[in-house]
């Protein structure tokens, strides 16, 4: 599960005085889908919490806020599986179905 | 916020997302408008603001300070502060002798009611790491150097507790309005990587 | 589904995992010398790395909480007392830390022993 150490000597990234708390749409959507989901009782915060951890946990590198969104959508995407209310396949076909609309 | 341009690729979480978003929708999952609202809460309606009413009212109201610092999920709540990542708070107090500072070294759990969304740098793999281990070297990238005999500690938010820092307030400010103090009291003075001083502005945030 | 005329209402409500106290006796209280139990568990876990084995002394008891290592996985909810616990920073990293700093870590009752 884990890389041996925590320690990260890496300078901290740069930071914009006031920055807006999404960097691109899609982060805004994937944290509301998150959020109205868990207060809706789909599962519990604790239950995303731990998964958010797990894939904060495989990063093996500093990351900026869009890597950061990245883990909050693949947990997310893992909670939502593991609960059966969205299939991996069934979200990669209609994530093709978008790129691809007349296949 | 970007716009997506009719000829330029969607980045592909940005795909993800938005299929994500219409099967949920399909399956009766969630409601676009209720993400829409939500993401206007974060956005424009919770953010530091909430979190600078809170100290400014400690600043002037000593009884207020005395319960903020015994129960704090209470006290703000007295201002009409409550919710989300903020069920179980705790404000710790800043003195000449001890600065808090706050992190959660798992993931970036943040006081959402007081301060809203964390910033970037809250989220990063070096302030998670090194919050922990290097404080000192986290607050003088900030600007902040504290004599060796100051207590610094850092809090990690590893459970449902959070934490908010109740900095200390400024000489100069004795004939200052309650308004004219929320003012001056930063979003990163509440985390605790900055003090509050004269010169500070709250800024823009929300 | 959360409709929108129910997300003011849900943000301000959240959602506390802390539940009654009456029946779950702590294990410790403030003052005591604790220890981090030094298990690396295949599953989650909240217990932060960097203070396995560790020893440091309870500040506060917050009171009791939903276990998240058993609850976030379908194993029940196990609810239990979640103290802070203070570590001083040369217990944590050796001397190259400054000998005034301490880091407090929320930690539950399942994670600590006595020291």
């Amino acid at each position: 599960m884990s890389k041996s150490t925590d320690l990260d000597p890496a300078a901290l990234p740069a930071k914009p005085e006031d920055g807006p708390p999404f960097q691109a749409p899609w982060q805004a959507r994937a944290f509301a889908v998150a959020v109205t989901m868990c207060q809706a009782g789909y599962y519990t915060w604790d239950e995303f919490r731990s998964r958010l951890m797990a894939e904060i946990a495989r990063q093996s590198h500093p990351g900026e806020s869009t890597e950061y969104y990245q883990h909050w959508l693949n947990a997310l995407e893992k909670l939502l599986a593991d609960k059966g209310f969205v299939g991996g396949n069934e979200l990669d076909a209609k994530t093709r179905e978008l790129v691809n609309p007349r296949r | 916020m970007s716009t997506n341009h009719h000829n330029a690729p969607e980045s592909e979480p940005a795909l993800r997302v938005k299929a994500l978003e219409l099967l949920l929708t399909e399956k009766g999952l969630v409601d676009p408008q209720a993400l829409d609202l939500l993401v206007d809460t974060y956005e424009n309606k919770v953010g530091p603001k909430n979190g600078a009413q809170v100290v400014a009212r400690a600043w002037v109201d000593p009884a207020y300070k005395a319960r903020l610092l015994s129960n704090g999920t209470a006290a703000i709540a007295e201002l009409g502060f409550s919710g989300m990542q903020g069920e179980d708070l705790v404000v710790v107090e800043n003195t000449p002798e001890v600065h808090n500072l706050i992190v959660c070294t798992l993931c970036s759990c943040y006081p959402w009611p007081m301060l809203g969304l964390p910033p970037v740098w809250y989220k990063s793999a070096p302030y998670r790491s090194r919050a922990v281990s290097d404080p000192r070297g986290v607050l003088r990238e900030f600007g902040l150097e504290l004599a060796p005999n100051v207590e610094i500690r850092v809090w990690d938010s590893s459970a449902e507790i959070r934490y908010l820092v109740l900095p200390e307030r400024p000489k100069g400010t004795e004939h200052m309005s309650e308004a004219q103090l929320a003012e001056l009291i930063t979003r990163d003075s509440m985390i605790g990587v900055t003090k509050v001083t004269l010169d500070s502005k709250a800024g823009s945030q929300a | 589904m959360l409709r929108p005329e129910d997300v003011e209402q849900a943000v301000k409500t959240g959602g506390s995992t802390r539940r009654p106290e009456e029946g779950i006796t702590p294990c410790f209280k403030p003052g005591d010398t604790v220890r981090a139990r030094n298990r690396n568990p295949v599953g989650h876990t909240r217990l932060a790395r960097y203070a396995r084995g560790k020893q440091g002394v309870i500040h506060h008891d917050h009171g009791v909480f939903v276990f998240p290592d058993t609850s976030a996985h379908g194993l029940g909810d196990k609810p239990q007392h979640v103290y802070s616990v203070r570590f001083e920073a040369r217990q944590l990293w050796g001397d190259t830390a400054c000998g005034a700093d301490a880091v407090y870590i929320d930690l539950w009752d399942d994670y600590l022993e006595p020291a």
